[in-house]
């Protein structure tokens, strides 16, 4: 199926973190995605001065509206413009499903092993709805790597997520609250260890974040034992999605 | 411009791939013209700059080139390519 | 045209001299990074420069000769072939006009060569007389790897896809050499004032 240019209208918009915003969109005649896909974003100004960008879907396949999550960048024109101008009932042009090789579905089994870092959780929150939707018991581990425990995406779904079987593991690299007992490190071989599962066990691995992020990640879980097409990296680039 | 769109991969420039390839591309792999190495177009490194370039994960050589012009795209590609069929 | 955004404008552009900005494009305050691969990392005590090709001998300068150089300092508006423009840029470097001064040749045209397998072409009239540098510190510092540091080549009254990053040396030749960008639909000279961007311009 080609790709074509959509208009999608807004739903609704919520605040995710100070950072961060979760746009949900209606759009008529949606193919449905893979867990994982993106979409690509293009705004167009009354001159006709236009910017794209990629957002990953956050949502899951079986929810009724498309819903990005945009971590809003000091300097970013398009992630801006999303975070503090775009509200319900505007229209947003996009396209979409992209992306084949960075996805999960339940038939595609585990075990599951999501490291991400920052707002490159996004897509594999997708993976994580999907799976839960699909009641999919496979054995899913989630590292997330963020600076505070304020840019921790969808937070209380963690926690839920983690109360129902999902290994949830948390670094916090540069501020921790009080009493605070989980890591607070860069993400190391020891952690990648500790977390699991054993790279016997074969799982597909996904990493997704900043690209210095990935890189390193993705090398660890190779070194590790990993092999190297069972470890699905995506890449946000220097700073971010 | 912002700096938010640089060092991508094969899968984030998935949209401009597939209008290219009309089939989806980010799974198709390919083997290396100067290293022999294979990996999936998703996870090779693109660079954009005046046009796109998709580079070898494992050696950096040139995979794919585009520029996008008014009225027409240039591509170039390197490489032994694999479709595989939906069949 | 595509359906408007509600409200959105674009990146913002400064209050600027509309003489001094090319046609269709705009100025921006910020330096733009866009690179065709990896920024490469030579040591410098490996780095050279080198002129060859349609010359008796080729000539090579270390790190430390082009150093040595006479050099200086100068300021430029720079103009990006994806419209953006930066004004009023600062350089330190040498002229290709010194680096050419004892070179023999009756070659037309050059192909700048550099780290990474990057190539442009330019006609030789294009890059002397005052018009082409080997620029190695941006704003009084040294040139950053991922502007083009060490060095890079600075045309600024061409497009800055002609300004080749992590440049090497210059090929002399009789005939012109189309390079990375320039056999993949981008104009052979690259004059911004002229709207060269293309094959067709």
């Amino acid at each position: 199926m080609p790709l074509t240019w959509r208009l999608g209208t807004v739903v609704a918009t919520r605040t995710e973190t100070p950072s961060a915003k979760t746009i949900t969109l209606d759009i008529p005649d949606w193919p449905g995605h893979l867990p994982g896909q993106h979409v690509d974003v293009r705004l167009t100004a009354e001159d006709g001065y236009q910017a794209q960008r990629s957002y990953s879907i956050a949502s899951s396949p079986e929810d009724d509206h498309l819903a990005l999550t945009v971590e809003r960048l000091d300097d970013g024109e398009v992630s801006v413009y999303l975070c503090d101008e775009l509200r319900a009932d505007d229209q947003l042009e996009l396209r979409g499903p992209i992306g084949g090789y960075f996805t999960w579905q339940a038939e595609d089994g585990g075990p599951l092993l999501l490291v991400a870092g920052g707002s490159g959780l996004v897509p594999l929150a997708a993976m994580l709805r999907h799976r839960a939707a699909a009641r999919a018991d496979v054995d899913t581990r989630l590292l997330l790597s963020a600076g505070r425990q304020d840019d921790v995406l969808y937070r209380a779904e963690l926690e839920r997520f983690a109360t129902g079987g999902i290994g949830v593991h948390y670094t916090l690299t540069r501020e921790q609250p009080p009493g605070w007992s989980g890591w607070s490190r860069r993400v190391d071989a020891d952690m990648l260890r500790e977390m699991g599962p054993d790279a016997r066990d074969r799982p597909r691995a996904f990493v997704c974040g900043p690209t210095p992020f990935v890189e390193r990640v993705a090398s660890l879980l190779v070194d590790a034992g990993h092999e190297a097409k069972m470890v699905k990296t995506e890449r946000f680039g220097p700073t971010g999605g | 411009m912002s700096d938010a769109d640089q060092n991508l991969d094969g899968n984030g420039i998935g949209g401009l791939l597939e209008e290219i390839f009309v089939v989806e591309p980010t799974t198709a792999e390919r083997i290396c013209q100067s290293c022999r190495s294979r990996h999936p177009a998703g996870a090779h490194r693109a660079y954009i700059a005046a046009g796109v370039v998709l580079r070898c994960p494992s050696c950096s050589d040139v995979a794919v080139r585009v520029s996008e012009l008014p009225g027409r795209r240039v591509v170039e590609f390197r490489g032994t390519w694999i479709f595989e069929s939906s069949a | 045209m595509a359906p408007v955004s509600r409200g959105f404008h674009g990146r913002r552009r400064a209050d600027i001299d509309t003489t001094k900005v090319p046609p269709g494009q705009y100025v921006v305050d910020d330096f733009p990074v866009l690179s065709a691969g990896p920024t490469p990392h030579t040591p410098l005590d490996e780095w050279s420069f080198t002129i060859n090709g349609a010359v008796d001998s080729p000539t090579s300068w270390s790190w430390e000769e082009l150093l040595a150089l006479p050099s200086e300092t100068f300021t430029v508006d720079i103009h990006c072939v994806t419209k953006w423009s930066k004004l009023g840029t600062q350089w330190t470097g040498v002229s290709v006009d010194v680096l050419l001064q004892d070179v023999d040749t009756s070659a037309e045209y050059v192909s700048a060569f550099c780290d990474g397998g990057y190539t442009t072409n330019l006609p030789l009239d294009d890059v002397t007389d005052g018009q082409a540098w080997v620029a190695y510190e941006f704003d009084g510092e040294p040139l950053e790897a991922e502007h083009g540091g060490p060095a890079r080549l600075l045309v600024p009254h061409l497009y800055l896809w002609k300004s080749a990053k992590w440049v090497r040396g210059l090929t002399l030749l009789d005939h012109d050499e189309p390079g990375f960008w320039e056999t993949l639909g981008y104009h052979n000279r690259g004059d911004p004032w002229k709207e060269q961007r293309y094959w067709s311009d």
